[in-house]
């Protein structure tokens, strides 16, 4: 009766469910990635997944708005004591959702390709597929322990992840490969480089405060640094000599 | 994440303080009754001459309760008065009339920090004010029906029920008290008080030492409500916030029965309901689905005039009752029927548009609900 009446025995057991179905939202958007990109790199029939997609994009648009509209209440009845957690859950929630909406483009991608997708292109987009659908794993896991270590790694790799899909864009884009499907892998690195961004904003929030979520650059650029000095200082053990003073 | 048995001692804590509040205020109640039989009939009558006019009733009750923005005071001191056989139950009809509609100054007041944000105000200033424009037909249909059936039967319609209704009930005691251990507790810590200013601090008897005790009495009553409501809120913040996500989408009776839940645990209406204002702004609770736990909010709150009158005699009961009678009945009167429950709503959402259109709309509307009204009435009746 006394755990009843306290709303279930939990602290903050509102905050808790919106978590919960953020990273349900978090997991929906991995089914639809992989159901969509395994569509567009040729391994599925588009008629037997089309409606398990979208009905799933359906439940994810759904689970945002229930999200936010639980978000007003929780602020409501909390007080400003919650408001940053709100505005952090706010802003990621759109991020999930976007994952959604750019592997459906994804399928409609695959339904208006003049070809399925081959060659060195092919190859490369099956090895991003994987990596990105093991990063939404990675993502879910993170952002229910918090850890923030995995959170960095996870922007350094999103990051990678992204300029490689700008340099092959851009190489497209130059005319280095005139093909008719040039286009459409255009628009594939384009959207898979979009979920990576997304991705890395989920881990942005656990790493930043709130008014930095989705500005990684410092951690980036950090990350970087932290390379150089380990690369100088492993070239420095391998015999060269610096004369100090 | 803080340990359970951390959170159960917090919790725990939290319970006994409720508790302890609740003895206060009960101690204020009967504090308040003891200071005005030591002021004496003339004193009384000289307060409350001014209320065999209604419309002063309800005009008290009205700025009474927009004053310190809780209806649980103006009715928790209404009962505690009434016990004492100092104010009449007719009388004081009016007040606890005039507290339902002061408390919607509280929603209103929160709705006006949307002033700025076009939309969301309007949806916000509609729901602050279907509260009130519900709370004002229902007086405008009561407080006549009270009026003439007193003057035609010596006795008003909510009155008589009241008299009836307490009349059945099985209590112990006779002649103006209870006779429970509560009522004897509660005695001893008024007592003690009266004690400590008469014998401790010195004040002089009555009339010095009613007026003290009245106004001890009063903030006692205002500081354990406070408490109370805070308290209450923070204990049950995670279930409220269930509650009110379970019925966003919702228009029915689980509306009435969470805002009446939710009112009685806070002792408050005025946070039950201004919870939902900045929902309606934000636009995920609608009119239609907010409107039933406005109604269920009025009747959660009489449970802090029943609480008092457990302490106050069969008469404080009485008013406790009718204080009940009067917000069922509104709600009966509005809420059964679509067509009657969209009443307060359209009305409510036509004074959002116009006060989006010109702000000088919200004045006006707080100008004639709290002034214009009750000062009309008293001159009219003159």
């Amino acid at each position: 009766m006394f755990d009843w009446l306290l709303g279930g025995g939990k602290a903050n057991a509102g905050l808790q469910s919106m978590r919960t179905q953020f990273g349900q939202m978090l997991d929906a958007g991995r089914h639809v990635f992989d159901t969509a990109a395994n569509a567009f790199l040729g391994g599925t029939d588009l008629d037997v997944i089309r409606d398990d997609l979208f009905a799933t994009d359906k439940r994810i648009n759904k689970a945002e708005r229930q999200i936010r509209s639980e978000i007003v209440v929780h602020a409501s009845v909390h007080g400003a004591t919650e408001f940053p957690a709100c505005l952090v859950l706010m802003s990621i929630v759109k991020d999930a959702e976007r994952v959604g909406d750019y592997a459906k483009n994804l399928f409609d991608l695959a339904e208006l390709a003049p070809e399925t997708p081959s060659g060195e292109h092919r190859d490369c987009l099956v090895n991003l597929k994987d990596r990105i659908s093991r990063m939404m794993a990675t993502s879910r896991e993170i952002f229910d322990s918090r850890e923030t270590e995995g959170a960095r790694e996870l922007i350094i790799e999103a990051k990678e992840i992204e300029d490689f899909c700008d340099e092959k864009v851009n190489d497209l884009i130059r005319g280095n490969d005139a093909s008719v499907m040039a286009p459409t892998y255009v628009l594939a690195y384009r959207y898979f480089k979009r979920v990576v961004s997304h991705l890395r904003n989920v881990a942005s929030s656990v790493v930043q405060p709130v008014h930095k979520i989705d500005f990684t650059s410092k951690i980036i650029a950090e990350a970087a640094d932290k390379e150089n000095e380990d690369n100088g200082d492993d070239s420095q053990g391998e015999g060269e000599v610096v004369v100090s003073g | 994440m803080e340990p359970s048995s951390t959170r159960r001692l917090r919790w725990t804590a939290r319970l006994l303080l409720f508790v302890l509040m609740l003895y206060v205020f009960l101690g204020a109640i009967k504090l308040l009754g003891m200071a005005s039989k030591m002021a004496g009939a003339g004193a009384a009558e000289s307060l409350f001459s001014g209320l065999e006019n209604p419309f002063a009733g309800l005009a008290v009750g009205i700025l009474a309760t927009a004053l310190v923005q809780s209806s649980s005071v103006t009715t928790a001191t209404t009962v505690g008065l009434v016990a004492t056989g100092e104010l009449s139950v007719a009388h004081a009809v009016p007040i606890v009339m005039g507290a339902n509609i002061g408390t919607s100054i509280t929603c209103i007041l929160v709705s006006l920090g949307h002033i700025t944000q076009g939309q969301a105000f309007r949806r916000a200033f509609a729901g602050a004010t279907v509260h009130d424009i519900f709370n004002l037909l229902t007086v405008a249909i009561l407080f006549p029906a009270e009026m003439v059936s007193r003057k035609i039967f010596g006795v008003g319609i909510l009155e008589k029920g009241a008299t009836w209704i307490v009349a059945s009930l099985p209590l112990s005691g006779t002649g103006g008290e209870f006779h429970s251990p509560i009522n004897q507790s509660v005695k001893w810590l008024a007592k003690a008080i009266m004690s400590f200013f008469h014998d401790l601090i010195g004040i002089p008897g009555d009339p010095w030492l009613a007026g003290v005790l009245a106004v001890v009495a009063l903030v006692m009553i205002v500081i354990a409500l406070l408490v109370i409501t805070k308290n209450m809120k923070a204990l049950m913040a995670d279930r409220i916030e269930q509650w009110l996500n379970r019925v966003l989408k919702r228009r029915g009776a689980l509306g009435l029965l969470i805002g009446a839940v939710v009112t009685a645990v806070v002792q408050s209406s005025s946070i039950t309901t201004s919870l939902l204002i900045p929902m309606f702004g934000a636009g995920v609770l609608t009119l239609e689905a907010g409107f039933p736990i406005m109604l269920g909010a009025n009747i959660g709150t009489t449970i802090t005039a029943l609480l008092a009158a457990t302490v106050a005699g069969p008469a404080g009961l009485t008013i406790a009752v009718v204080h009940l009678l009067f917000n069922v009945s509104g709600t009966l009167l509005f809420f059964p029927l679509k067509v009657t429950r969209q009443i307060p709503i359209i009305l409510a959402e036509k004074l959002a548009y116009l006060a989006t259109q010109n702000r000088l709309w919200v004045l006006l509307y707080v100008f004639v609900v709290f002034v214009a009204i009750p000062g009309l009435g008293i001159l009219i009746w003159k």
